[in-house]
């Protein structure tokens, strides 16, 4: 039976909910295996310490890119039609959001999906900062917050198509591509040779998480293109879905369901399951009051930064970055430099003497 | 300038918004400084010994009583109208719904009003505990948890009307209520005598929080009888409201229309934090080394699910519906003794630091 049968007996909304879940069921396992975490990696590249978690992350990340590409040079996916591309965003949104996520990663020591998988294991800290996040995204995408998020966003405003395409704006194609994720794999696996604690998990784990980044956009295309509805293809991202969560538990008639529907509880549970595998399940709460205020402003920031840039860390950073769309690559730098700037500011005096290299400033560089 | 005018040239909205505000700042104000909280007092009363905030809790009960019988005689308040006695409840709602409220206030070491008093005293714990206890609220009226309430509510149902009025049940109208609540009153000068002589202040502010009740009361009465539109007569109450907020909060497309509630949850937060700053209480406070966050998150679960269940919390059942005699406000009022209790006791049973 092929995915136009399929689509024709359970409808392409079910299928796409549980394709989100069957994706997400493996992001959540290898994401916690291979503890997969930008907040970790933007840490050690700022502290110059490029060791397991820069490796991972790297890993994931040329993995995405790698496998999207491909997809895009076989014309298993197009990536002009993604949200990310095709619709009018905003420059300043994806700067400004990127730098407040950056920042508020580094303030609850995780950043939107970290908090999820996390959860899973049994982090009520990560629980909490979790609801705080949706919270405070869906406030930014359509509640009291939203007329702020719409003037940051109109500052500087890009129009969709091919000038959001970083690639089509330096006339480069999906070869170019291409080659950029190789190189960005020999680096990942110059790092991940060099670093001192690398194990199966980190390998398999990170390419893993990359390629189910380049999964979501493969399966969701693939059921555009059978369906006879408009589908919006879509790769892994957990602010839109977090804050349709929290609408879907308060209130009825709830939206349609979908990817994102499925993707949610798949993270959850496979990465319960990966920390079931791994006996890392331990319930975990708050240490002190001051560690509270952290996660709170942390959660506030991230939940507000992501619905500005139009994705988190693994929306922006990695399923926007694998399609080079010209935003996300903005808010991914953001994010570094919020994430680098603040661990900085708030943690450095703290880490001064334990690292002598964070001490002095880096070159704001950024893969 | 009177009642009429004022609605005349604000709209009821803003002036029921602003008659809430005033009545919440000055709860506010008052509950934080009498540190009044209904957890503190059954934990007094459980261990046998009532002390000062038994004392407190019960005088600010009493004069919520005594001052809203007062209205009720004098004709200023028809408690007919409100949706305590003339809307359709349940008994088994009220039952069930105090015993998890009373439950959910010893884990979460306050109930619904004291978290917000206690958040605007830069008490962080207080401030998740009650985004959970809202976002639960919420899903109970019209979420997911919607299901598992009308379950329990369908159990016994009972009439709106005479049926939900103790006064009218026990035969005892006029006067019965007036009675109890002046024994109430009687009662809880009785022991506040006994355990603070010599502490006027306090007294005062035990009194003047449980009016706050009685003028939640009139003044809603006043402007439903004034206005041309309808009304719903209301008090004091922070489940409702913190639900109402949290949506207003999240989604501008399904705001509910501004009200009596709108000014109230504000208005006590500032009210509170006024009091903290005048008493010097204000203080950043977080999770312990202790580490009972599970507590504290089923807790407000609990409480969420408990107060939509029973129709109201410790203040918007307890009081403000203790206050006009409606049947199943008293019954939700003791089943959240009776809850708390039981959950003291497997506190104790089970070792945990209460």
């Amino acid at each position: 039976m092929g995915m136009a049968q399929w689509i024709e007996l359970y409808g392409d909304r079910s299928l796409l909910a549980v394709g989100g879940a069957g994706i997400g069921l493996a992001f959540g396992f290898l994401a916690q295996r291979s503890r997969f975490c930008l907040r970790a990696a933007v840490i050690e590249f700022w502290h110059r310490r490029f060791g397991e978690k820069l490796s991972v992350w790297l890993l994931a990340f040329s993995a995405a890119v790698i496998g999207v590409q491909l997809l895009a040079l076989t014309h298993l996916l197009d990536t002009a039609t993604a949200r990310q591309i095709a619709t009018r965003g905003s420059l300043s949104g994806a700067l400004a959001g990127g730098l407040l996520f950056g920042a508020g990663m580094v303030l609850t020591r995780g950043c939107a999906s970290r908090l999820l998988v996390l959860s899973a294991n049994g982090n009520l800290r990560a629980l909490l900062s979790g609801l705080i996040f949706a919270v405070t995204a869906q406030s930014a995408l359509s509640g009291a917050l939203s007329p702020l998020r719409a003037e940051i966003s109109s500052w500087w405003m890009v129009d969709g198509g091919p000038s959001r395409d970083l690639l089509a704006r330096l006339g480069l194609g999906h070869e170019a591509g291409l080659a950029f994720g190789l190189i960005w794999l020999m680096a990942a696996l110059y790092f991940a040779w060099r670093s001192p604690q690398r194990s199966l998990w980190m390998w398999v784990g990170g390419i893993g998480t990359g390629l189910t980044v380049a999964a979501a956009w493969g399966y969701s295309q693939w059921v555009a293109r059978e369906s006879f509805d408009p589908v919006q293809i879509q790769g892994l991202t957990f602010s839109g879905p977090s804050a349709e969560w929290l609408m879907r538990v308060l209130q009825w008639p709830s939206p349609p369901i979908g990817f994102e529907f499925g993707l949610m509880p798949g993270v959850f549970l496979g990465s319960f399951i990966g920390a079931m595998v791994g006996g890392d399940w331990k319930l975990e709460g708050f240490k002190d009051g001051y560690s509270m205020r952290r996660y709170i402003v942390g959660a506030i920031f991230m939940g507000f930064g992501s619905m500005l840039a139009g994705g988190c860390a693994v929306g922006a950073g990695v399923t926007g970055g694998a399609i080079f769309a010209l935003t996300a690559w903005i808010t991914l730098l953001g994010m570094w430099l919020g994430a680098g700037l603040t661990d900085r500011w708030i943690d450095g005096p703290a880490n001064a003497h334990a690292s002598t290299a964070a001490a002095h400033p880096t070159p704001a560089v950024a893969p | 300038m009177n009642l009429a005018s004022l609605l005349e040239t604000w709209g009821d909205a803003h002036v029921l918004a602003a008659g809430g505000a005033l009545i919440g700042l000055v709860f506010g104000f008052m509950a934080q400084r009498s540190r009044f909280c209904a957890r503190a007092a059954v934990l007094e009363c459980c261990d046998s010994q009532p002390g000062e905030r038994f004392s407190v809790w019960w005088l600010a009960l009493g004069a919520a009583f005594v001052g809203t019988q007062l209205l009720v005689l004098t004709g200023a308040l028809q408690p007919a109208t409100s949706r305590f006695i003339a809307n359709p409840g349940s008994v088994s709602g009220a039952v069930l719904g105090g015993l998890f409220f009373g439950a959910g206030m010893i884990l979460t070491r306050g109930c619904a009003s004291r978290l917000l008093i206690l958040s605007a005293n830069g008490n962080l714990r207080a401030l998740l505990s009650g985004l959970v206890f809202a976002v639960t609220v919420q899903a109970t009226m019209s979420g997911w948890l919607a299901p598992v309430r009308q379950f329990f509510y369908a159990l016994w149902p009972i009439d709106g009307g005479p049926t939900r009025d103790l006064q009218t049940l026990t035969g005892t109208a006029p006067w019965g209520g007036t009675v109890v609540a002046l024994a109430a009153l009687a009662t809880g000068i009785y022991f506040f005598w006994r355990q603070h002589n010599g502490r006027p202040w306090l007294a005062l502010g035990a009194v003047a929080t449980g009016l706050c009740i009685t003028a939640g009361w009139g003044f809603t009465q006043a402007v439903a009888s004034q206005s041309f539109e309808a009304v719903a007569i209301t008090s004091l109450s922070f489940s409702g409201p913190s639900a109402e907020w949290l949506m207003r909060v999240l989604s501008t497309a399904s705001v509910p229309g501004f009200g009596f509630d709108a000014g109230l949850l504000p208005a006590t937060f500032v009210g509170s934090l006024v009091g903290a700053l005048v008493g010097g209480d204000f203080k950043f406070e977080g999770f312990k080394t202790e580490n009972k966050l599970g507590h504290y998150l089923t807790g407000a679960i609990l409480m969420g699910f408990g107060a939509v269940l029973a129709g109201g919390c410790t203040v918007g059942a307890g009081m403000s519906g203790g206050a006009i005699f409606a049947l199943t406000a008293w019954l939700t009022l003791i089943s959240i003794w009776a809850g708390a209790a039981m959950a003291l006791r497997v506190h104790k049973a089970m070792g945990w630091t209460i």
